[in-house]
């Protein structure tokens, strides 16, 4: 058990760092009290951290560019890229959408954050392999 | 702008909420296994009953103290797309189309389902419309 909690105080530090991020990046959405109109802010860190996480679960492995422990790879995708996205807000956003009757607007949300996400997981997975397999033609 | 105070108050609670998702996707994982993202799906589905509970229970303005602790932090670090959109690509790359669907399709329609509920149930829809 306790081998767990030592994970989950790294991924709580991880997470203060990824919330803050996310903070930042929606911080002119926010500031100005605005959360109708399209979530530009909380799509662009779904997206972002979503790419972020595969290229950090390819590097991460064994035969990755930084192979991790448990605790660090769970610090980087549980923890910094967990604390960065959201989804929690993003069914806030879409359900706000859906009630406004912006139904257009809720649809490419949901698909922008959903299909693009899974999307961007797989971009940085595949740009961490192409480096990885760079870096193996050239050692 | 936002101040150091609110970055502050972002990145408590945020720890807080990646502690607690961690703890509780790992005891889901344990009960339910981890062949399908279960953990994931739960600390989703509960962050998004929670966001739509605090919105409409405190009443909560935009920008306070208590939104950027609890809404921001909290809830925004309990719940993740990240681990969603991996975990998915996961089910893919071992042939699971089905899984990868359904755990698409359930993780937004039951989100959805308990934030409409929750802002519901709070009658919260007046105090962000």
């Amino acid at each position: 058990m306790s081998w767990e909690w030592k994970i989950g105080l790294w991924v709580a530090l991880g997470s203060a760092i990824g919330g803050m991020l996310r903070l930042a990046v929606s911080h002119v959405h926010l500031s100005h009290g605005d959360i109708s109109g399209f979530p530009w802010a909380t799509l662009t860190v779904n997206i972002a951290g979503s790419l972020l996480i595969g290229y950090f679960a390819r590097h991460t492995r064994g035969d990755g560019l930084l192979p991790s422990g448990e605790r660090f790879r769970q610090f980087l995708m549980a923890g910094i890229c967990g604390g960065f996205t959201t989804f929690s807000l993003f069914s806030l956003e879409t359900a706000l959408l859906l009630q406004a009757g912006h139904f257009p607007m809720a649809a490419i949300y949901v698909l922008g954050t959903l299909v693009g996400g899974v999307a961007a997981a797989a971009a940085g997975w595949s740009l961490a392999n192409r480096m990885i397999a760079r870096g193996n033609v050239s050692a | 702008m936002i101040s150091l105070h609110t970055y502050l108050l972002v990145a408590t609670g945020s720890a807080i909420g990646g502690f607690a998702r961690y703890v509780t996707t790992a005891s889901v994982g344990r009960w339910l296994g981890t062949r399908f993202p279960w953990g994931t799906l739960a600390v989703n589905v509960l962050g998004a009953t929670l966001l739509g509970l605090l919105i409409g229970l405190l009443n909560l303005s935009l920008g306070g103290a208590a939104f950027w602790f609890l809404v921001i932090g909290i809830c925004g670090s309990y719940t993740t797309v990240s681990s969603f959109s991996l975990q998915t690509l996961e089910l893919l790359r071992q042939r699971r189309p089905v899984a990868a669907l359904a755990n698409t399709l359930l993780s937004l329609l039951l989100c959805l389902l308990v934030m409409a509920a929750a802002l519901r149930f709070t009658s919260a829809p007046g105090v962000l419309s």
